[in-house]
């Protein structure tokens, strides 16, 4: 469950964005706009990456928009889980090492089980060992949603996950997320200009 | 899995620029170290064998030789003075003891000094074993030489001529063990002891074999080691014998802080240069983690989304200059102590000189104390822009 409301931002106090307002709960939303409206400037509010000038922006009855920043990162850990549009791991660990140090930045203990049980639901299992800058980059898209879910958020959000992808992979990796998305009860939010995202969503957001 | 546990995995992933900080921090390390436990460990040698004499008279020469070869019994003696200068100094009131010593002969390398019974007194030696020597040609061996040598209680030998290792020896008298010291950790472990009417009859008997001037002469004795009764002495003493001919009083405080103060020189141009390899070390930490910090952007920018906090990207880079020091200094005080291995082999073979080895003291501490706020200083610029990172603006540019 996200709502935003009222929600505005200002780059160096120039640059202002109105944001229109909605809620989503257990629906996936493709939300659509150009380069340059304001999109990942959304997801980043949503996050808590940025904080809003002014407006509210709660995730499950909790509103994050005030959280002092160390509550923030902590929420964020435990709650969100972040899809980029370039994957990315920590250079120095390999699969699971990536998986179980973001399982320890969420505050929860290390838990084996979980990855393993991840990995094999994106088909990484044989990965696990592998060095993130070894792994192909269907595996690297994959993988980069394998850490999205790993701490079990309420919210996933995805920024552009598609636009480096052909139509067959950009398919595939929007079936996963909306799959997993069910499966693991998440609220899903994705942020592209890829128009060809449409057809899979009946909830989209025009910016 | 950690934040140092990251930080480990970081500083393993750039094999190059984290060995070129090890190999600089171990060499600046390990030099400071060795050059101070070595500094260290003479000053308690000399300390050690210094104690207690106050004065030590010889013939003309250079002070600081008839110190050493007197006390430490590392350099050739001066030459000879009269034996009637011994009674003199005895009766002078401002003399508490006055121990004479006679040289002129070496077994395998360790010094036959002709003495008298005030000299186990005069260095509170114990005997191990049998007695002390009382007839011509009975010595008493220190526990060192008896090591070495694996001379035993009854054993007979012939010492050779000049002091160091081989040269003619004296066949004809053969020295015979009947007492052996307890270790005292001083000068006489390395020395045998005999009485100094054993080393005029050697060398008086060569001198009648050899047919020389025949004349009566009188008995000489190669040094004096003195202990004032009071500090008067060591005011006037040592001016009165040196304003006589062929004489010459030296004090060992004096004469040994002249050496350090010598050696001091080049003691502290090696530490200056070790410490500027250790800076060198510390600003490659620094200079590494800088620019790897550009590449590392985006990944931190990924692990502040992923819930890390600001405290745990400063803890990580902190981490990974402080361990990188924290091993590099490890490792140096490790060689440091190879050093005094290898150094301790030369100096047993040429001096006779035990240095301890491992202790780890106060001073290893404060190397390791100061290396590791090196590291935090060293790491704290990086620290602070992983601090100040903006990670949306990050993120929106990875």
């Amino acid at each position: 469950m996200v709502s935003i409301e009222a929600l505005e931002f200002t780059y160096d106090g120039q640059r202002k964005f109105q944001f229109p307002d909605f809620s989503i709960d257990r629906e996936p939303l493709l939300i659509l706009g150009e380069s340059g409206v304001g999109k990942t400037t959304l997801l980043h509010l949503i996050a808590g990456l940025l904080r809003p000038e002014s407006g509210k922006v709660s995730i499950d009855g909790q509103e994050v928009s005030n959280l002092p920043l160390h509550k923030m990162d902590r929420f964020r850990g435990r709650h969100i889980g972040m899809v980029f549009q370039r994957p990315q791991f920590i250079r120095s660990l390999d699969l699971g090492e990536n998986l179980r140090f973001i399982q320890y930045l969420s505050g929860k203990s290390p838990d084996n089980t979980r990855i393993k049980k991840v990995l094999d639901s994106l088909g990484l299992s044989d990965r696990i060992n592998c060095a993130s800058y070894m792994l192909s980059q269907g595996e690297q898209q994959r993988a980069a949603i394998a850490m999205a879910l790993i701490n079990h958020p309420t919210l996933i959000l995805a920024d552009e996950p598609t636009s480096s992808l052909d139509d067959r992979n950009c398919q595939n990796v929007i079936a996963l997320l909306q799959q997993q998305a069910e499966v693991h009860q998440a609220d899903l939010i994705i942020i592209t200009h890829d128009l060809r995202l449409k057809e899979g969503f009946t909830q989209t957001l025009s910016l | 899995m950690n934040v140092l546990h990251l930080s480990l995995k970081n500083i393993i992933s750039r094999p190059w620029w984290s060995g070129l900080s090890l190999v600089l921090l171990i060499l600046g390390v390990g030099m400071i170290a060795l050059m101070g436990h070595l500094e260290k460990n003479v000053n308690k040698t000399i300390a050690q064998n210094t104690s207690g004499i106050d004065m030590v008279v010889g013939a003309k020469g250079s002070p600081l030789q008839l110190i050493l070869s007197s006390v430490l019994h590392i350099d050739a003696p001066t030459g000879n003075i009269p034996l009637s200068t011994l009674e003199t100094l005895r009766h002078d009131r401002l003399v508490e003891k006055a121990i004479p010593l006679s040289y002129g002969d070496n077994f395998q390398g360790n010094r036959i000094v002709g003495t008298d019974s005030g000299f186990m007194g005069f260095y509170r030696l114990e005997l191990a074993q049998g007695h002390g020597f009382k007839e011509d040609f009975e010595v008493v061996i220190g526990e060192s030489v008896a090591k070495a040598t694996g001379l035993k209680i009854g054993d007979r030998f012939t010492g050779a001529h000049g002091l160091q290792g081989g040269g003619h020896s004296h066949d004809e008298h053969a020295y015979k063990v009947v007492g052996i010291l307890k270790y005292s950790g001083s000068v006489a472990d390395h020395l045998i002891l005999t009485s100094q009417e054993s080393v005029w009859h050697i060398h008086s008997h060569e001198e009648d074999s050899d047919q020389k001037d025949h004349h009566e002469e009188e008995q000489e004795i190669t040094a004096i080691l003195v202990k004032f009764r009071n500090p008067m002495g060591i005011i006037q003493l040592p001016r009165k014998i040196n304003q006589l001919p062929n004489l010459q009083a030296a004090v060992p405080t004096i004469e040994m802080n002249r050496l350090m103060g010598l050696l001091g020189v080049g003691v502290d141009t090696l530490k200056m240069v070790s410490v500027a390899i250790m800076l060198i070390g510390s600003l490659s930490i620094f200079i590494t983690l800088l620019a790897t910090m550009q590449d590392r952007k985006f990944e931190m920018a990924f692990m502040r989304a992923y819930g890390a906090s600001r405290k745990q990207l400063v803890a990580l880079v902190l981490w990974e200059s402080l361990v990188l020091t924290g091993i590099g200094t490890l490792i140096g005080l490790f060689f440091s102590r190879l050093g005094m291995w290898v150094l301790n082999g030369a100096f047993k073979e040429s001096y006779h000189y035990g240095i301890d080895l491992l202790a780890f003291g106060k001073e290893d501490l404060r190397i390791f104390l100061v290396a590791c706020a090196m590291g935090v200083v060293a790491g704290i610029i990086p620290a602070l822009q992983a601090f100040r990172l903006n990670i949306s603006k990050t993120l929106a540019n990875a």
